[in-house]
C-alpha cells in the first residue's frame, strides 16, 4: 500500500463515527434553532428562549464564571506552593489531599453536595455545633451557592495539575534570582510565576469554564426546576417534558456562544501543540 | 524555635485542617447516610446505625423501603457491560487511527485535530440531545446499543488522544530497524510497536471504562427510562431514598478512585478534564 493511501485509510473508521455521532448532531442542534417545523428561517426560539430563560442564561453566565475564577485563585495558590516549597511531611501530605476529587465523578460530587449541603444536612449540623447558625432556620444552599461548593470542591485539583504542569516548566535559576534578590513567595508568584505560566492558567481556566457550562448533574440534582436555574437543566426540560427541540436547541447554541471564543482559542492553542511537537 | 517559625507551622496545620475537612466532609456524609437507619436532626450522628440498605442495594435482602427497583448489582451488571464493549469498540477503532496521527503525513492534520478536540471543548449536553432525535429515527433510544454508541462519540476522542501520544512516544527507529530486517509492516506493528504501546494502551482502556461507568447526560437522555446503568440508579433513587443514593454514590466512586491511582501516571492532565 502507498504512503498517502495508508493514513487515510487508518483514520477513515474514527473519522466516520465522530461525524455521524459527533459532527452531524452538532450541526444538526444550530440548525434546529433556526428552523421552524414547516422550514422556514426563523428567530422565533432565540425570542422563546430570551423571553422564557433569559434570566437562567444569565444565571449560568454568572455562576460559570464565578466558579472558574474562585477555584482558579485556590488552584494558583496550591501549584505556587507545590512548586515553591521544600520537601516535607506537610508537603506531602498537601499532595495527596489535594488530588481526591480529581478521579470521583460528577454525578457522585451531586450526591455528596446534596446530602452535605442540604438543610438538615451536615454541614449545617456542624456549623451548628459552633454556634454559627440558628438551627431553626437553616441556611438555604440550593442555589448558586451550593453549585459553587460543589464546582469549586471538584474542579480545583484538575486546574491545579494544568497550572503546576505550567509552572514546573519554568526555570529554577530565574526562582533563585528572584530569591537571591530578595523576593518573597508573593512577588515570585505575580512576576514570574503568573506571568510565565499564562498560557497553562488560560487552559485551565477555559477548559473548566467549558465544563461548568455544559455540567448538567449537578445542578439538576441540587437545583433542579426552581429558579433560576442552569441552560443544561432548561434544556432537558424542553426536551423530556415538551418534545420542544427548537427552543432547546436555541439554548444549546447560546451555551456554544457562551464558550465559543474560548474554546477555540483553546482548539487554536492545542493543534499549534499538536503540530509542533515531536 | 522563635515566633516567627511557630506562626508558619500553626498556618501550616490550620491549613491541613481545613483541607482535611473541606475533602472529606462531603465524602463522609454519603457514608453516613448509607448507613444510617435512624438519625434525628440536628444530631451528628445517626442514632442507629447498619447495614441494612447495603444488603438491599446490593440484592441481598429485600426492600425495606423500595420494592421492584433495581438494585446496584443490576445496574453494576449493566454498566460494566456497556463500558466493556465500548472499550473494545473505542480501542478498535483509535488504534489505527492514533497510529496513522502519529506516524503519517496527513492531509488536513489541523482540522483533524480540531475536530478530535472539538468534543472536550464544547458543550456536549446540546449534542446528545439531538443524538436522541437521530437515534430516534433507528429506534435506538432507550436500548443498550443506543447508550453504546452514545458513550462511544467522547470515549473516542479521549482514546484517540492517549493512543496517539503512546505512538508518538514509541521512537520509530524500532520499527525500522525490524523493517530492514525483513518485517513486515504488519508484523512489525504485531512484533514490535503493539507489545511496546501495552501500557500506555491499558491506560487508554481503564480511562475509557471509567468515563463510560461515570456517564450522565448521555445515558439519561438515551438510556432512560429502560437502561439503568449506576449513575441512572443514583440519580433516580436520590429523590426519596437517600441512603440507597449513597450506597450507590460510594459503589461508583471505588472503582474510579482505585483505577485512576494505578493509571494516573500514565495521563497527561489535560485527559482528566473529561471526566464525570
Amino acid at each position: 500500500m502507498n504512503e498517502k493511501i495508508t493514513p487515510i485509510f487508518l483514520i477513515l473508521p474514527a473519522l466516520l463515527f465522530l461525524l455521524t455521532l459527533y459532527l452531524y448532531p452538532f450541526i444538526l442542534s444550530i440548525i434546529t434553532s433556526f428552523v421552524d417545523d414547516s422550514g422556514s428561517v426563523t428567530f422565533y426560539y432565540y425570542n422563546e428562549a430570551f423571553t422564557a430563560y433569559g434570566q437562567d442564561i444569565f444565571f449560568t453566565l454568572w455562576l460559570c464564571i464565578l466558579a472558574t475564577f474562585v477555584p482558579a485563585v485556590i488552584a494558583i495558590g496550591i501549584a505556587a506552593y507545590l512548586r515553591l516549597s521544600t520537601v516535607s511531611i506537610v508537603r506531602k501530605i498537601i499532595s495527596i489531599l489535594y488530588r481526591f476529587p480529581l478521579f470521583i465523578p460528577m454525578v457522585v460530587v451531586a450526591q455528596m453536595m446534596r446530602t452535605f449541603l442540604a438543610p438538615h444536612g451536615l454541614l449545617n449540623v456542624y456549623l451548628a455545633q459552633f454556634g454559627l447558625i440558628d438551627l431553626e432556620q437553616p441556611p438555604w444552599f440550593f442555589d448558586w451557592k451550593g453549585m459553587l461548593i460543589g464546582f469549586t470542591w471538584k474542579q480545583v485539583p484538575f486546574m491545579a495539575l494544568i497550572i503546576l504542569g505550567g509552572f514546573s516548566m519554568i526555570d529554577e535559576s530565574m526562582i533563585e534570582a528572584a530569591r537571591s534578590v530578595g523576593a518573597g513567595y508573593g512577588r515570585i508568584l505575580t512576576s514570574i510565576l503568573i506571568p510565565m505560566a499564562r498560557t497553562s492558567i488560560a487552559i485551565a481556566m477555559i477548559l473548566i469554564f467549558a465544563s461548568n457550562v455544559s455540567t448538567f448533574t449537578l445542578p439538576y440534582m441540587l437545583i433542579g426546576g426552581s429558579t433560576p436555574t442552569t441552560i443544561t437543566v432548561d434544556i432537558a426540560h424542553r426536551v423530556v417534558y415538551f418534545g420542544d427541540w427548537g427552543t432547546a436547541n436555541a439554548l444549546g447554541t447560546v451555551s456554544y456562544l457562551m464558550v465559543g471564543g474560548f474554546s477555540i482559542y483553546y482548539l487554536r492553542e492545542m493543534v499549534r501543540r499538536g503540530l509542533y511537537e515531536r | 524555635m522563635n515566633v516567627k517559625a511557630i506562626a508558619l507551622k500553626s498556618i501550616q496545620l490550620i491549613v491541613i485542617v481545613i483541607l482535611f475537612f473541606w475533602i472529606f466532609a462531603p465524602f463522609s456524609s454519603v457514608v453516613i447516610w448509607s448507613i444510617a437507619l435512624k438519625w434525628y436532626w440536628p444530631h451528628i450522628f445517626p442514632q442507629e446505625i447498619g447495614l441494612d440498605y447495603w444488603l438491599e442495594a446490593l440484592g441481598i435482602k429485600k426492600g425495606l423501603a423500595i420494592t421492584g427497583a433495581v438494585s446496584i448489582i443490576d445496574a453494576l451488571i449493566t454498566s460494566v457491560m456497556i463500558a466493556l464493549a465500548v472499550v473494545a469498540i473505542a480501542t478498535a477503532i483509535s488504534l489505527p487511527a492514533s497510529y496513522a496521527l502519529a506516524r503519517y503525513h496527513i492531509p488536513f492534520k489541523p482540522i483533524l485535530f480540531f475536530l478530535f478536540l472539538m468534543p472536550q471543548a464544547f458543550p456536549q449536553q446540546p449534542v446528545f440531545v439531538n443524538l436522541m432525535r437521530v437515534f430516534y429515527a433507528f429506534d435506538l433510544v432507550g436500548t443498550i446499543p443506543g447508550v453504546i454508541l452514545a458513550h462511544l462519540m467522547p470515549s473516542l476522542v479521549f482514546s484517540v488522544w492517549i493512543n496517539t501520544a503512546t505512538f508518538k512516544s514509541i521512537p520509530p527507529e524500532m520499527e525500522e530497524a525490524a523493517r530492514v530486517t525483513g518485517a513486515s509492516p504488519l508484523t512489525t506493528f504485531f512484533r514490535i510497536t503493539l507489545p511496546l504501546a501495552t501500557p500506555g494502551l491499558l491506560a487508554s482502556s481503564v480511562f475509557v471504562f471509567l468515563y463510560s461507568l461515570d456517564e450522565f447526560t448521555g445515558t439519561f437522555f438515551i438510556g432512560l427510562p429502560f437502561v439503568i446503568t449506576l449513575p441512572m440508579l443514583l440519580y433516580s433513587s436520590s429523590g426519596y431514598n437517600m441512603q440507597f443514593a449513597s450506597a450507590t454514590a460510594i459503589v461508583l466512586l471505588i472503582p474510579s478512585v482505585l483505577f485512576m491511582l494505578i493509571i494516573e501516571r500514565f495521563l497527561k492532565p489535560e485527559y482528566l478534564g473529561g471526566m464525570g
